[in-house]
């Protein structure tokens, strides 16, 4: 009994420093790089500032700005008057789209491209081409596919008779979405390398057991590769959630710093953009920050609690 | 256990080490550090030991390719065979240049030198972060530069910054274009542009004229050049200015150019005469220009190296040529866009930082960076002449204007034009009224100066 | 028609579809690959024309000729090649031990912890320039590249990317590691990390495909432009202050997306060991 337990104890104890020690390089360099931003961000959020004068204390003045802002938003202000409102709704029905949309076509992707068939290699190699390039080209290139007599109009009306073609950077109405098209264009082959990783991990006798079961493909798709994908799922929603709800690249070049028509694609990124280079009010732009973090961070936060426990 | 962290903590150790003597991959050696500086001193001035300390400043600008930088690296040799006890940092900062210089601003380790553009500088000026020039310069050098470019960088009988050179905007036109409407001469007035955009779409199918989407500033030497006073927003009461009729017509004008002549000449069937670049597939106005896809646009000096680098089939004088901006009811007025060299009030090395400053600036610097590059327009007069500079730049500065307005609204200047111009776009598109617009811009005003 | 007939049947059309489904994709994922090829070989006053044209007329080498006469462009790759490669290498070897230690080790804070690093990735740059300049400046690392890559050795994304994949290993082959006397660190080196290689080659191609494009770092922290990375170097050499470029750059662009590609080829091996999904035994 007794020796039992001392073994126990000594196989924990052995097994807090191991962890301790496997992190402490990871954790040392984000102290020192990481933590440090992030703390001067939020003393930042106290105090008013235009990074050359002194810092002057404000109190909750500047989150008094964003919610008073929001409220605006809420009833009804233009665009213009209420920015965070405006970027934050826009980027919630971005996330909405882009989220679901990229995970499931990565999971797709890469099971057909995790098959054993002839050209495999080719297709795995174009679903990752456009991954390989930087966002701001790939925005540059489709927004020259976007435009109303481009290639997307042109295909489209091909495929749907009697598609009238849209301008879509210039419109209100889809400006959001073909942004959210490009996104998930780029990151869905990106996503799927993931994917292909975590499959390789699945154990050949589940597939096998099944077959003898006769469970068809679609069937072991659904019961047997999503569930064991889990934790990977797990990862590429919550990166897909940070990624999509902190977007800015694409919409700066796609929409402009002042989002487009009618705001129609400004985000909560390019928003705390113009507060800290274009409004000079470093302070309300980590203020807004801050909102931004804890949306961030509860939906991360509960979608993981739901779905992505440790193992032990 | 222990021989794992001990090995990773070496590998660590080591990655350290290489980075803080940085010595692998044949790195340049840039002078950053003290140790370095004192070092060249010795070497390069063997005889004369410790007699002076050689400092070094750090000059920031952004970039315009290689040739430009071989051109700066040039003069910047030849600034320190002259002045042996100053060396300079050049720092090239691709995009996003202001923000970055603000943010250095603010960790406290902005460079000594830097471009400054003026839509940016009352921040700068306003909050002290720039050396008084005027301090440093003999009032000589001062007065060879054109007055109006300095206006706006005078505070309280200060100057704050000297223009590297700047731009103007003028009338871009398609001659073949204009020879296939039967049109003989550019417009002279702004009514007379209108008329010539529509014949011209008429007679040859192509649209006459593209302007931008909003674009404030190129609506101001509209409003100007028929009387409006020059707009300046600095307090809330400042809104004002939207409620001079002058601005009121001028501005319903300026929005009624794409309405008409985009959105309803399409309602109609016909060819549009006024149209946004992107309306033409094109990125922007020099490119829906060289494209020939429209017939006039209203663009700076900018667009002269990228005409001539990008369409080179697209001939100056034989394909297309210069006009003035077209004139208003008092007058004929155009934009300028410059850029100056700032001193960091903070610098610690402020007359050495001045030295070179003067030297970019002066004649010489002028000379090869500015005028013999063919990218802008020099800021000191007395080139107007000069046989190096491009003959289509020569001739934008022989245009006479009433006034030139330097492109700055006040304090808020950036984010009041790219609000501005979102409006106006609106009321472009017909997703609200030129009156909304105009209540919309008013409201942007006593949003943006009220705290 | 023999049930034997039926399943070949089954498997036959399946196949089909399969291959349906993966040209299409193919299609769309490559078409403004294609597109962007095609028109590295035009003038811009081609490229640009409207409606697209797709047959480069002049047929034109001119804009790689302008990436290739740029006398840095060989240090722009050099420097870029340097970077990824130490960040690729930062990568594969911290974050494997601290996602192992994430997902299978048990010790106080282990999730409070690790929730805490992830939330590094949630505040927006804009606000956190200011503080990376003072730490930057203060450590000396300004213009440097070892500086750079030492602010990305130890993504958090890789760190997150490890622990997922290592809990999605079975619990039995540790549980049998740890009553054979196997301790945790003896247990990453023998047991986890042979079985993470598809994850580390997944670690790899990201961190590569995210060095070898990183804009803003370089832009920010690199000054001189013979210590630029490619992306950067590209947006110095081609962007002027009122336009751009964009031909130059989109051939640039290509031929520095031929590396990430073939790591990627490189790397498939174990990313792939090939499981049968299909009703064929291969």
């Amino acid at each position: 009994m007794f020796s039992s337990f001392s073994f126990y104890e000594k196989a924990r104890n052995k097994e807090i420093v191991a962890g301790l020690s496997l992190i402490s390089i990871a954790v040392i360099l984000n102290i020192v790089f990481g933590y440090f931003a992030m703390m001067f961000a939020l003393y930042l959020s106290f105090f008013k500032w235009d990074y050359i004068g002194e810092m002057q204390f404000v109190g909750l003045k500047n989150f008094e700005i964003v919610i008073r802002d929001l409220i605006r938003g809420l009833h009804g202000a233009p665009y213009l008057l209420s920015p965070f409102y405006t970027g934050l709704k826009n980027i919630l029905i971005y996330t909405a789209i882009v989220v679901p949309v990229q995970t499931f076509l990565a999971i797709v992707l890469a099971a057909f491209a995790n098959q054993k068939i002839k050209g495999q290699q080719f297709f795995k190699v174009s679903y990752f081409l456009p991954a390989t390039t930087s966002s701001v080209i790939v925005a540059l290139i489709f927004i020259w596919l976007f435009m109303k007599n481009g290639f997307i109009n042109f295909a489209l009306a091909h495929i749907i008779p009697g598609f009238q073609p849209i301008d879509w950077i210039n419109s209100r109405e889809y400006l959001l979405l073909a942004i959210a098209i490009v996104a998930i264009w780029g990151t869905s082959g990106h996503f799927m390398v993931s994917f292909l990783a975590a499959m390789q991990a699945i154990p050949k006798e589940i597939y096998e057991a099944a077959m003898l079961d006769g469970a068809g493909p679609i069937r072991r798709f659904f019961f047997i590769t999503i569930p064991m994908l889990r934790p990977m799922i797990v990862y590429v929603v919550v990166m897909g959630l940070i990624g999509a709800l902190q977007m800015f690249d694409l919409a700066w070049v796609m929409a402009g710093a002042n989002g487009g028509p009618g705001g129609a694609g400004y985000t909560v990124a390019l928003d705390i953009y113009n507060e800290a280079f274009t409004r000079i009010r470093p302070g309300v732009a980590a203020a807004k920050s801050w909102f931004l973090f804890a949306i961030i961070f509860t939906t991360t936060y509960l979608f993981q609690k739901k779905y992505g426990r440790a193992m032990r | 256990m222990k021989k794992v962290l001990v090995g990773g903590l070496l590998i660590f150790a080591l990655l350290f080490a290489v980075v803080a003597s940085g010595c692998i991959g044949g790195q340049t050696q840039t002078p950053t550090g003290e140790t370095k500086t004192e070092t060249q001193v010795k070497t390069e001035t063997k005889v004369e030991t410790q007699v002076q300390e050689k400092v070094f400043i750090r000059f920031a600008g952004w970039s315009a390719g290689e040739t430009e930088m071989k051109n700066y690296e040039r003069m910047i040799k030849e600034f320190e065979q002259k002045n042996p006890t100053i060396g300079v940092k050049y720092e090239v900062i691709t995009q996003m240049f202001h923000e970055n210089i603000l943010a250095s601003f603010g960790a406290g380790v902005a460079p000594d030198v830097f471009y400054l553009d003026s839509s940016w500088a009352p921040i700068f000026i306003d909050k002290g972060a720039l050396y008084p020039i005027s301090d440093l310069a003999d009032q000589s050098f001062i007065d060879k530069f054109y007055p109006f470019l300095l206006e706006p960088f005078k505070k309280n009988g200060k100057l704050y910054g000297l223009p590297k050179d700047w731009s103007m905007l003028a009338l871009f036109y398609n001659k073949k274009l204009f020879e296939q409407a039967g049109l003989t001469k550019p417009p002279e007035t702004w009514e007379e542009l209108e008329e010539y955009a529509k014949i011209i779409a008429d007679k040859t199918g192509k649209p006459g004229l593209a302007i931008y989407l909003g674009g404030f500033n190129r609506y101001v030497p509209v409003a100007v050049s028929n009387g409006a006073p020059k707009p300046w927003f600095e307090k809330p009461e400042d809104a004002s200015w939207f409620d001079n009729p002058v601005v009121k017509e001028t501005l319903a004008w300026y929005i009624n150019l794409y309405k008409k002549g985009k959105i309803e000449r399409e309602q109609q069937g016909l060819t549009p005469y006024v149209v946004a670049p992107g309306d033409v597939g094109a990125g922007w106005l020099g490119d829906a220009f060289g494209q020939q896809q429209v017939a006039m646009v209203i663009s700076g000096n900018w667009m002269i190296p990228f005409l001539a680098d990008q369409f080179p089939d697209f001939k100056y004088g034989e394909d297309w040529d210069i006009a003035p901006v077209p004139a208003g009811k008092s007058g004929r007025v155009t934009m300028a866009y410059t850029v100056i060299l700032g001193i960091n009030a903070k610098s610690e090395h402020p007359q050495e930082a001045w030295k070179f400053v003067e030297f970019l600036l002066g004649p010489e610097g002028q000379k090869e960076l500015v005028v013999k590059a063919g990218q802008t327009l020099p800021s000191m007069k007395g080139f107007e002449n000069d046989p190096d500079m491009w003959p289509q730049h020569r001739k934008t500065l022989s245009f006479k204007y009433d006034d030139m307005i330097v492109f700055l609204w006040g304090p808020k200047s950036g984010p009041l034009e790219g609000k501005f111009s979102d409006a106006m776009a609106a009321a472009m598109r017909g997703e609200m009224t030129i009156d909304e617009a105009i209540e919309v811009m008013k409201q942007v005003v006593q949003e943006e100066l009220s705290s | 028609m023999t049930p034997k007939e039926k399943e070949r049947l089954i498997r036959r059309i399946w196949i089909v579809i399969t291959y349906v489904v993966l040209l299409t994709f193919a299609l769309v994922y490559l078409m403004p690959f294609i597109r962007s090829l095609v028109a590295s070989f035009m003038t811009w006053a081609q490229a640009s024309r409207y409606p697209p044209e797709w047959i480069p007329n002049p047929f034109t080498l001119e804009n790689y000729q302008k990436l290739f006469r740029l006398e840095l462009f060989p240090r722009w790759i050099r420097n870029t090649a340097l970077y990824a490669g130490l960040i690729v290498a930062g990568n594969v070897m911290f974050t494997s031990m601290a996602g192992y230690a994430f997902a299978r080790l048990k010790f106080p804070g282990r999730d409070v912890i690790f929730s805490a690093l992830l939330s590094l990735l949630m505040i927006p740059m804009f606000v956190t320039l200011v503080p990376n300049y003072i730490i930057i400046y203060k450590l000396g690392l300004i213009d440097n590249i070892f500086g750079l890559a030492l602010l990305g050795i130890t993504n958090v994304s890789s760190i997150f990317l490890m622990r997922q994949y290592f809990m999605s290993l079975s619990n039995e082959i540790f549980e049998a590691a740890r009553l054979d006397g196997c301790g945790p660190i003896k247990a990453f080196f023998y047991i986890a990390l042979p079985l993470a290689k598809p994850a580390l080659g997944a670690v790899a191609v990201y961190q590569f495909l995210g060095s070898w494009n990183a804009f803003i770092g370089p832009l920010i922290f690199l000054r001189s432009p013979e210590n630029f990375t490619l992306p950067v170097g590209l947006s110095f050499a081609f962007q002027r202050a009122m336009w751009t470029e964009y031909t130059p750059i989109i051939a640039g662009s290509l031929v520095a997306s031929a590396p990430t590609i073939i790591l990627f080829l490189v790397l498939n091996k174990y990313l792939i060991r090939g499981i049968v999904v299909t009703g064929g035994k291969g």
